[in-house]
């Protein structure tokens, strides 16, 4: 078996890495609720127990720098509830909230991300190099500025103001397809990044015009945030993205038939135009509540999928669920990074460093672009 | 089993290129449609695959016209092997095998073991059992198009439809993958639709030959028939000859020079 040619019979070989990813971010999850930007030292196993209600024994609390408040060293009964009761708020409140709040988002990006690149047939696309982000977020930023910002039906108006922005620009990708007659075309991804461009522009525009209160809203919201709190009260994000999740792995079946070409595609019965229709539309629906509740969080969607395909090969029917569930693991790591690094930096420098987390944007570039860019030159030396 | 009815297809810049083209295939039998580049030929074969619409005319499969099929149902009964091989080849040649029961799987993401089977079943028919575990990208030209053969064989159909199967592949994978086309076509009873430029393989592994030139239907029928230098001439527009070899019923025909018009013959 020295032949490089011959690998282990199909997905069988990759359950193992699929399950083991899991197995991570479940580890990852567990771990979530003992970090964060607080320096305060609530483990995550604190946590577990407040939340689950196991007592913590007052011997384990003695000289524990939250629980012992009045420094006798010893604890009360007082100290214990009050400790429990701040584990729970900061433990699962704050801190897990926030990572489940990674998860969803990582989990849809990375499935919208490797969706299009099989769809467009093009390493480079995700909506977010399509312009459909960038559509979203003129949409959102606009409901920011005329302050647009309310709740209906449990969908928070700014996610419905950037989904009409989405919209808008996949309509006019797909007109300009109507006359390629293939979403395959290096035009098409031309046109989404100069539609893309635009909006960007756009968006430049609605801020300059904007007075200093709203331009420091719009700037922080285009920072990108994975803050639970800062959601909009009541606003769910899941009805918009989960049934993007569901829709998406059950065509990745006919994924796997349109990426043996078109007229194959056709021959063996899958409608290939609406396959296009439903992932571009499922796609940009669940691109823009991200775009509407986090801000633009880039590279998730470009650069997990390709890990992914290194990691289960290319059968849609696993690289989707493994983009999926990287995309989850990949943001919550981020978004630790992004709490601690400001406060790791200031340790180290000794210096206070203003904001105490980082834009989640910026921790996906910084992470994410090297990644892209030696898997670039792995591609262009092979 | 497929009966085409006064068929008649153009594109935008080529209204009325194609038809009227009327024929009846039954079961069993192996058909070749050859004929001059840009006779259409792969045209008329998309239209027989359902992935044209006849502009006027009637495709019928089992009296049931393509379009009232529906694309599931139709897929279940008729598999079309493009010309182009699939660009992506990051897929081990077995999945590509298995990617052939789809029509046949309304539910579940997965293949059941009887797919296996008949995915294994199709590979063993196209000699490409060995090739199973190995990528597609490391094949060679004729052994991805066996892979490719067993693909559409795995879809299990009624009408096998297969553009050029054997453009740029040498001597031996043209007859292997003609004596399977042949095979499935005489021990299954199937219909074969073939489109080739190769007049004496299709003479001798075909039933039925359709010559095609320009969009119009030359001449229909028995290869002895058709393929003959007194039709192909006129359509090719060189000189041709034939030989008798052996015993063999056909008689081989191969052009005597390079492009010389039979009208110019002295």
């Amino acid at each position: 078996m020295s032949d490089p040619a011959i690998v282990n019979v199909g997905f069988r070989k990759y359950a193992a890495r699929l399950l083991a990813a899991f197995g991570f971010l479940l580890v990852v999850l567990i771990v979530s609720p003992g970090i964060g930007t607080e320096s305060s030292s609530i483990g995550w196993w604190d946590a577990w127990r407040a939340e689950l209600g196991i007592p913590i024994p007052a011997e384990e609390l003695s000289g524990h720098a939250v629980a012992d408040l009045n420094g006798d060293g010893s604890i009360s009964d007082d100290e214990r509830d009050g400790f429990v009761k701040l584990a729970r708020v900061i433990g699962f409140s704050q801190r897990f909230a926030r990572s489940l709040l990674a998860l969803q988002v990582g989990i849809t990006l990375a499935l919208c991300g490797a969706t299009f690149q099989v769809l467009f047939r093009n390493p480079l696309a995700t909506p977010y190099t399509l312009g459909i982000a960038s559509g979203g977020s003129l949409g959102a930023l606009i409901a920011l500025r005329v302050g647009w910002t309310g709740v209906i039906l449990g969908i928070s108006t700014m996610s419905l103001s950037a989904f009409g922005g989405s919209l808008a620009v996949v309509l006019l990708v797909l007109l300009i397809a109507r006359g390629a007659r293939r979403l395959t075309s290096n035009e098409l991804l031309l046109a989404g990044v100069t539609l893309g461009l635009f909006c960007s522009a756009m968006m430049v525009f609605v801020t300059s015009i904007s007075n200093e209160r709203v331009t420091f809203v719009i700037v922080r919201w285009m920072m990108g945030s994975l803050d639970p709190l800062r959601t909009v009260e009541g606003a769910m994000l899941l009805p918009m993205i989960v049934p993007s999740w569901v829709v998406l792995i059950f065509v990745s079946r006919s994924l796997n038939q349109y990426r043996l070409g078109d007229e194959l595609a056709t021959s063996r019965g899958v409608n290939v135009l609406a396959l296009q229709l439903v992932c571009v539309c499922v796609c940009s629906l669940a691109t823009a509540a991200i775009v509407a509740q986090c801000g633009p969080v880039g590279f998730v969607g470009l650069v997990v999928p390709h890990v992914a395909g290194l990691l289960v090969g290319t059968d849609c029917r696993v690289l989707l669920p493994a983009s999926a569930i990287l995309g989850g693991t990949f943001l919550i790591l981020c978004d630790w990074a992004s709490q601690v690094s400001m406060r790791v930096a200031g340790e180290l420098t000794g210096r206070h460093l203003g904001s105490a987390t980082l834009p989640i944007g910026v921790v996906t570039a910084i992470v994410g672009v090297p990644i892209f860019l030696i898997l670039l030159r792995r591609r262009l030396g092979s | 089993m497929l009966q085409l009815d006064d068929v008649r297809f153009g594109f935008a810049s080529r209204p009325n290129f194609l038809g009227p083209v009327s024929l009846t295939v039954a079961a069993g039998e192996c058909w070749a449609i050859v004929g001059p580049n840009g006779a259409g030929k792969s045209t008329l074969l998309r239209l027989m695959a359902g992935l044209h619409k006849p502009d006027s005319g009637r495709v019928l499969l089992d009296g049931a016209s393509l379009s009232s099929l529906g694309i599931r149902n139709r897929a279940k009964r008729i598999a079309f092997m493009p010309q182009a091989a699939p660009q992506d080849h990051d897929y081990l040649a077995r999945d590509v095998v298995l990617t052939g029961r789809f029509p046949h799987r309304s539910f579940g993401l997965f293949e059941s073991l009887d797919d296996f089977e008949i995915a294994e079943r199709a590979m063993s028919l196209t000699g490409t059992v060995d090739l199973a575990d190995r990528l597609v990208a490391t094949l060679s030209g004729g052994e991805a198009q066996r892979v490719h053969l067993a693909a559409a064989l795995a879809q299990e159909p009624m009408l096998l439809l297969v553009d050029e199967p054997t453009a740029s592949l040498d001597l031996r994978h043209q007859i292997s993958i003609f004596s399977i086309l042949k095979e499935t076509a005489r021990r299954d009873g199937r219909a074969v639709i073939v489109v080739t430029h190769d007049v004496n393989l299709a003479a001798n592994y075909c039933t039925n030959v359709l010559l095609l030139n320009e969009g119009g239907v030359v001449s229909c029928g028995a290869p002895r028939e058709v393929l003959s230098p007194g039709v192909l001439e006129p359509v090719y527009g060189v000189k041709l000859a034939e030989a008798r070899v052996g015993d063999a019923e056909h008689r081989w025909v191969f052009p005597v020079s390079d492009c010389v018009a039979v009208r110019d013959d002295s």
